[in-house]
């Protein structure tokens, strides 16, 4: 029994200490902020596109097409030129949106009467990248508790756990940022071209990234289970590989496209690859290594409209399959 | 497997609730099965390894105890087993060194002879079981102990999960005799195994893994800076060794006293030391106390005719084996020089500097002794953690050249994320208020169990919200 009374007084202590210590150090402001986010650096800001994306979201009725993934997506798919070819879209691609939480996010926001075709933007990358910056950001900013909770729990890291303390303690608070690139629909736009440096590297015809190919089994499982919940949803969903720039490493893209093909094939879906896509070039097209500018969208964005009509995933007047 | 991971929490519980239920007397079976297990976890292959080295040290320890001390036949089986040891230890940890250097020479006098050096990869624990491997045949060589009759002890000793990947190096003196008297279910044990757990736990994820990511950018960009953030980087480098590697043995210590088992202490507070000999009894004593007894007496009694030189002599090839034990780089050997030469004008100059001792004022003699100790201790920690022998000497060129480069230092610390990197430097501050401290209220649970219950506790929210938690080996894991 002693012992009993020690454990559940140790436990006691521990979860008063951490919610005590987690309350201090969010009303302790530094620079207006709660200290908390200078004490480790995995901390999402509250604020942001995310943040303002999520709630549009919400309170909007349904959509043609919705985009999700990371940064390529949000920066790749304007919801405004699909909306001039008569799409009513909108991007929820977050910042490195891992396939896991990719998941998360279409498990909790989207169903078939808010989505008639969802666009997933995968690339080799998006199977390999850390959670956590993805998760912080989500769990932060998401509007909805039950996906900010899913996220955090599958997360199976205490940072993951820390941060929904954090979430629950800032419910109340003001976003502490904006992005001043974000335009509404979920997109945010860059006009930039490469910068002068990057530039030389081109035209120098040098490379400068090499990367391994590695692809986590977690991420795989996950993106497995999108297409079995797309199924189970029954919404249209197809993935796309979005242009790529010159820096990036064309070596593992072989290796990726054969490992996506089969799973594909077997779930009958969609998937295009515009990694090379005609019209698109570096020097005009990103404003960096990985993301296209304004220019660049609007080429990529007309192709895939155009690809999409053809295979009648999408139907001209605004009628989806 | 990471002490830190969810992996071995999972491996703990599993491994602790088979011991607790399985009778007293086959206690070592489940042991040994987790200690070849957790070996075995990132590359099985290597257990193998293990295996052999178990089998042949036992094996030469039975044949050993056959025979007279001085007998051919006893001399024999010892050089089987340190031979061994030492092969295996060479194979994968020296053999690409020592191929590269020939390769070197041979291109020097342009042989033409190429080839490329042999590249094995190194099994993780390998200097610390076969230095213990071959503690123990030396024990039963030299009469200090019997040879282990019982080899699932004998296999536990050397494997003994714990510490089988960076220590601490077992006696045989020590722990083997522990494994003869199987300790029972006590909850004594398992508080004094999870307060010191928790503690080492603390030091390697809330100050050595934290510490890491300005560490690696300063070392990893040596060119890019100037004198006084090299010397920040080599400060935070010294606290992040002690924090990583203390907190390994910590976390070791802990988890062998959950199963009743007392292994020996590494560390004893070593940046408080006031020369280079007092640092080394004070650090990695294991190994210092391992060299001490297996290298440096030998060899100094080996030499004994020559007097004062037969210490200078053995106080030097030890420590550049101590320095070569730690990594089959030039870095290390240069360390390993360092540390000797330190010693031998320790040793030369005792009696000068007890007399300047008597004539100085005592605290100003002990705080000039502790700073140069210090000084000296980070200078030689720059080769431990460099890439290499030219990134050294760029590094220790810098800093002395532009150490008063407040500005650089500054930008840094901006550079840095300024409020974080001060909220870093008040986590170490409190690692340093805490480390006697803690470990001094630890040994002495029965008067202090309510402080150390608050304590522990605090120490465990510390360590969930602070902690940096990602992927992060144990320095010493390359060793």
């Amino acid at each position: 029994m002693k012992i009993i009374r020690h454990i559940f007084i140790a436990l006691l202590t521990i979860i008063i200490l951490y919610v005590g210590l987690m309350y201090f150090l969010k009303h302790i402001k530094y620079n207006g902020r709660p200290i908390t986010y200078i004490t480790n650096n995995y901390y999402g800001w509250k604020g942001g596109d995310t943040y303002e994306k999520f709630i549009e979201f919400f309170n909007s009725k349904s959509y043609d097409i919705v985009f999700v993934g990371s940064s390529r997506a949000y920066r790749g798919y304007s919801p405004f030129i699909f909306e001039s070819s008569g799409y009513k879209s909108f991007n929820l691609g977050t910042s490195a949106q891992s396939i896991k939480n990719t998941y998360f996010v279409i498990k909790n926001y989207i169903n078939k009467s808010n989505c008639k075709v969802l666009v997933v933007d995968v690339f080799a990358g998006s199977f390999k990248q850390s959670q956590l910056e993805s998760s912080s950001d989500l769990i932060e900013n998401l509007n909805n508790s039950k996906a900010a909770y899913d996220i955090a729990v599958n997360n199976k890291d205490i940072r993951a756990i820390n941060m929904l303390t954090l979430r629950y303690l800032t419910n109340n608070d003001l976003p502490y940022f904006n992005k001043t690139d974000y335009i509404g629909k979920g997109y945010s736009v860059t006009n930039d071209s490469l910068s002068p440096a990057k530039r030389q590297i081109v035209i120098k015809n040098e490379k400068v990234i090499h990367e391994k190919f590695e692809i986590d089994k977690e991420q795989l499982d996950y993106f497995k289970k999108i297409v079995e919940l797309c199924a189970l949803k029954k919404i249209k969903v197809v993935f796309v590989y979005s242009p790529i720039s010159y820096f990036y490493d064309y070596s593992v893209h072989a290796p990726f496209i054969k490992m996506i093909i089969p799973i594909m094939k077997s779930y009958n879906d969609h998937f295009y690859d515009f990694s090379k896509c005609n019209g698109i070039n570096t020097l005009n097209h990103f404003y960096d290594d990985s993301h296209l500018n304004q220019k660049g969208v609007e080429v990529f964005n007309k192709v895939l409209i155009e690809q999409l009509e053809r295979d009648h995933v999408i139907l001209q007047n605004n009628e989806s399959k | 497997m990471l002490f830190n991971s969810l992996t071995f929490f999972l491996f703990f519980i599993v491994v602790f609730f088979s011991w607790i239920v399985s009778p007293i007397r086959y206690r070592w079976v489940i042991l040994l099965a987790a200690s070849l297990f957790f070996y075995g976890w990132e590359k099985p292959v290597y257990v193998i390894l293990l295996i052999l080295t178990i089998l042949i040290t036992y094996y030469s320890g039975i044949k050993m105890d056959l025979f007279k001390k001085g007998h051919v036949k006893k001399k024999i089986f010892l050089y089987l087993a340190i031979g061994t040891n030492l092969g295996i230890l060479i194979i994968f940890k020296y053999l690409g060194f020592f191929t590269e250097i020939i390769s070197q020479i041979t291109g020097l006098f342009a042989f033409n002879t190429q080839f490329s050096p042999l590249k094995l990869i190194l099994p993780i624990g390998i200097s610390f079981y076969t230095f213990q491997s071959i503690g123990y045949s030396l024990d039963v060589y030299y009469g200090v102990r019997k040879s282990e009759k019982h080899l699932g002890y004998f296999a536990l000793f050397v494997s003994f999960f714990p510490q089988i990947l960076a220590g601490p190096i077992g006696r045989s003196t020590e722990l083997l005799p522990q494994f003869h008297n199987p300790a029972v279910f006590s909850w004594t044990n398992i508080g004094y195994g999870l307060q010191r757990f928790i503690w080492g736990l603390f030091k390697k994820v809330v100050i050595a893994d934290r510490l890491a990511v300005y560490v690696n950018d300063i070392y990893g960009n040596i060119a890019d800076y100037q004198g006084s953030v090299l010397w920040l980087g080599t400060i935070l480098y010294a606290f992040q060794l002690y924090a990583d590697f203390s907190g390994y043995t910590d976390m070791a210590i802990g988890i062998a006293r959950f199963f009743g088992y007392k292994l020996s202490e590494n560390f004893n507070f070593p940046f408080i030391s006031k020369n280079v000999t007092e640092f080394w009894r004070r650090w990695h004593i294991s190994l210092s106390t391992w060299l001490r007894d297996y290298l440096f007496v030998p060899l100094q009694f080996s030499k004994k005719k020559w007097k004062k030189w037969a210490t200078i002599y053995a106080l030097f090839l030890t420590f550049v084996i101590c320095g070569l034990w730690h990594g089959a780089k030039f870095t290390f050997v240069i360390f390993g020089v360092l540390q000797g030469l330190a010693l031998a004008y320790e040793m030369f100059t005792r009696d000068q500097r007890q007399i300047w001792r008597k004539k100085i004022n005592s605290y100003f003699y002990n705080f000039s002794s502790w700073v140069l100790t210090f000084t000296f201790t980070l200078v030689s920690f720059v080769f431990f953690r460099a890439e290499n022998t030219a990134d050294a000497f760029m590094l220790l060129q810098k800093q002395f050249t532009s150490f008063y480069d407040m500005k650089a230092l500054k930008n840094f610390i901006i550079a840095a994320e300024g409020s974080r990197f001060i909220f870093s430097l008040i986590l170490v501050c409190l690692f340093i208020v805490l480390d006697k401290f803690f470990v001094n209220t630890i040994h002495q649970q029965n008067k202090n169990q309510y402080t150390l219950n608050i304590l522990s506790s605090v120490l465990i929210v510390i360590i969930l919200l602070f902690g940096t938690f990602g992927k992060v080996d144990f320095i010493y894991f390359q060793f």
